[in-house]
């Protein structure tokens, strides 16, 4: 094992996994929608409404790990294309600025680590992983003025302790070949859309055989080999994306007392369109160590905490705000067109 | 406008003769581009805005979070800029809407819906313009809703988001905090019959561009004689800056015609790709996706 004290000033010590978290993208025509919903439908009530919001698997190089919501967000469900991945959002909508600025934070943080352990507990993220791919959004609108207040909210579980990288990331050419690589290519486009996440079982001759996610308790039962993979909504070399975090929780949870699999591979699949052809190699491989608290392999079900609101621009804790009067208040609308 | 509800809907294939399109060749033109560069995708819009002439799947086409790493005048200076000439209209004339110039209004125009549409967007993007100062302000009043004490101030599986600026940042990622994204909707224009180019920019911070800042990502030629501020036809809001499609069906022809003097037949599934690469001239620095390995 690592013995750091050591260890020539060169050598890292034992490097934590970082997950890029969401930088949210909001389409004008989602508060155009809010608005009326607020108007025609909400009023003042202000418990949480189910919208849905929506990440790709296909950024571009050098973008954030984004995550969107557009006028399309209130339909009663979500619609996503070829390259998307759902987001299960809840909307909490307040009536003053004042309520929207004192509620309770850590409250609705805990209310949602609560909610996204119970999933992984009762396996209904094993056979749904996209549950696990969620966000609050906290919002206050200003009819008169239209500016609109937010604050994003993307749960991710703190679970297990820590993932240690075991070696530097590596591009997923450098793990797997050609044709494995086109095999989980094809895969990945026939999966239904709740299937974020799924298992390449490795067997003593090399054949590899890939899986549901549900499939987990049995491939370590048998004690087979195995690859975690996860559509990646991140584009670095180094990280993968938000909705990666809570599928490694899971994956955890379900592993944690079985000392063999401490050593987790990781594929952060990702794939891109350009000039009409495919392009997976920016995809990613990952070799984890999995660090429980003793607590954590002992059977105890201490709910974990939570963390992922969303920073402002100047990257502090806290909420934003966009002002649409120019675009939106009929009176200035009016004078424009004078 | 109110001109397009009167005018009916093309029911004839007139595409290899004046360049337009009927809503059943948009959706052929449509439904081989999202083949071709899944990157764009269609969307039904709003439920309210339906319109009887297309599928309810099929209202626009969009494609999101476009990256837009350069400024315009960045491209310009690197004389990188690529316009798409037609043989014998060297200026790719096909986006001046106004002929004459754009200091002079209302006459020598073969577009007159147009020209309305032209004098408000000027104003409205004024107008848009000035927010963005205000927005400032009221963003510096509001941003004291700061919570502490969060879980999230020292969590270290965190990376945060690359726009935001941290003391460690590398020289690569100073770069990176430059880049804008669009948003970009192609619409069936009814009146014109032609596809229609939307475009909704962001700005670092995911905040919406005015239109004199998405100026700076357009071709300085094209930009104010081109680009307008309508209503979305499929999706309620604010206006949005749109190429303004009334020479697009010229430019078709020309090239339709190029092609058939090379001795080929261009196909009218093609026809969205080929726009595609034609609107580049107004918008180089815009990396959306379309087959490039086509050549007319």
């Amino acid at each position: 094992m690592e013995s750091t004290h050591t260890a020539p000033p060169e050598v890292r010590g034992p490097r934590v996994l970082q997950f890029e978290l969401f930088s949210s993208c909001i389409d004008s025509g989602f508060w155009s929608a809010l608005t009326r919903k607020k108007l025609d439908v909400y009023g003042l009530d202000e418990t949480a409404k189910s919208i849905h919001g929506y990440y790709s698997i296909g950024s571009a190089a050098f973008l954030p790990c984004f995550m969107n919501v557009d006028h399309a967000s209130f339909e009663a469900t979500p619609s996503t294309d070829s390259h998307t991945y759902p987001l299960h959002g809840k909307l909490q909508n307040f009536n003053t600025i004042e309520k929207f600025r004192d509620s309770d934070k850590q409250l609705i943080t805990d209310g949602e680590a609560n909610e996204l352990w119970n999933l992984i507990m009762s396996g209904e993220a094993l056979v749904n992983p996209s549950l696990l791919s969620r966000f609050t959004l906290l919002s206050f609108v200003d009819l008169k003025k239209y500016i609109y207040s937010y604050w994003f909210l993307f749960p991710a579980l703190v679970y297990p302790d820590a993932l240690v990288h075991e070696t530097e990331p590596r591009p997923i050419q450098e793990a797997f070949t050609g044709e494995e690589i086109s095999h989980i290519t094809n895969f990945v486009a026939k999966l239904p859309k709740e299937q974020n996440a799924f298992l390449i079982a490795h067997d003593a001759d090399g054949a590899m055989e890939i899986l549901l996610i549900r499939d987990l308790p049995l491939i370590v039962k048998d004690n087979r080999k195995v690859t975690l993979c996860v559509c990646d909504p991140s584009v670095r070399a180094d990280n993968p994306g938000w909705t990666v975090r809570n599928v490694l929780a899971m994956f955890a949870y379900h592993v944690r007392s079985s000392p063999e699999y401490r050593r987790v591979q990781l594929v952060c699949f990702r794939q891109r369109f350009r000039d009409g052809l495919r392009d997976v190699s920016h995809s990613l491989v990952l070799d984890l160590r999995i660090v429980f608290t003793p607590n954590q392999t002992m059977g105890q079900t201490l709910i974990p905490k939570a963390v992922g609101w969303e920073r402002t621009e100047k990257g502090k804790l806290g909420s934003r705000h966009v002002n649409l009067s120019a675009q939106m208040d009929p009176k200035k609308l009016a004078e424009q067109a004078v | 406008g109110a001109a397009e509800i009167f005018v009916p809907v093309l029911k004839e294939s007139k595409f290899r003769e004046t360049g337009v399109l009927t809503p059943e060749e948009f959706v052929i033109a449509g439904d081989h581009l999202v083949h071709h560069c899944p990157t764009w995708q269609w969307s039904s819009g709003e439920q309210s805005k339906t319109k009887p002439y297309l599928p309810a799947d099929k209202h626009f086409l969009l494609t999101k979070n476009v990256p837009c790493y350069r400024r315009f005048h960045q491209l310009e200076a690197k004389g990188q800029e690529k316009i798409i000439e037609i043989e014998g209209d060297t200026d790719g004339g096909w986006v001046d809407t106004h002929p004459d110039g754009p200091g002079q209004d209302s006459s020598a125009t073969s577009a007159p819906v147009m020209e309305t549409a032209q004098s408000t967007g000027g104003k409205a993007a004024a107008g848009a313009a000035d927010s963005d100062d205000d927005d400032d302000e009221e963003a510096g009043d509001m941003e004291d809703f700061l919570d502490s004490g969060m879980l999230d101030a020292n969590d270290p599986g965190t990376l945060l988001p690359t726009t935001v600026k941290t003391p460690s940042q590398s020289a690569e990622e100073e770069g990176i905090e430059q880049t804008r994204t669009y948003d970009l909707h192609i619409t069936y224009d009814k009146y014109y019959q032609t596809p229609r180019l939307w475009l909704i920019g962001y700005n670092e911070a995911r905040k919406p561009l005015s239109v004199e800042q998405m100026y700076e990502d357009f071709s300085a030629d094209h930009a104010k004689k081109t680009i307008t501020m309508e209503s979305h036809p499929h999706v309620s809001g604010p206006p949005m800056a749109s190429i303004h499609p009334c020479r697009h069906a010229e430019v078709m022809k020309k090239i339709i015609q190029t092609v058939a003097d090379g001795g080929r037949e261009l196909d009218v599934h093609n026809y969205l790709v080929i726009f595609l690469k034609f609107v580049q001239a107004v918008i180089p620095t815009i990396e959306y996706d379309y087959t490039r390995n086509f050549s007319f």
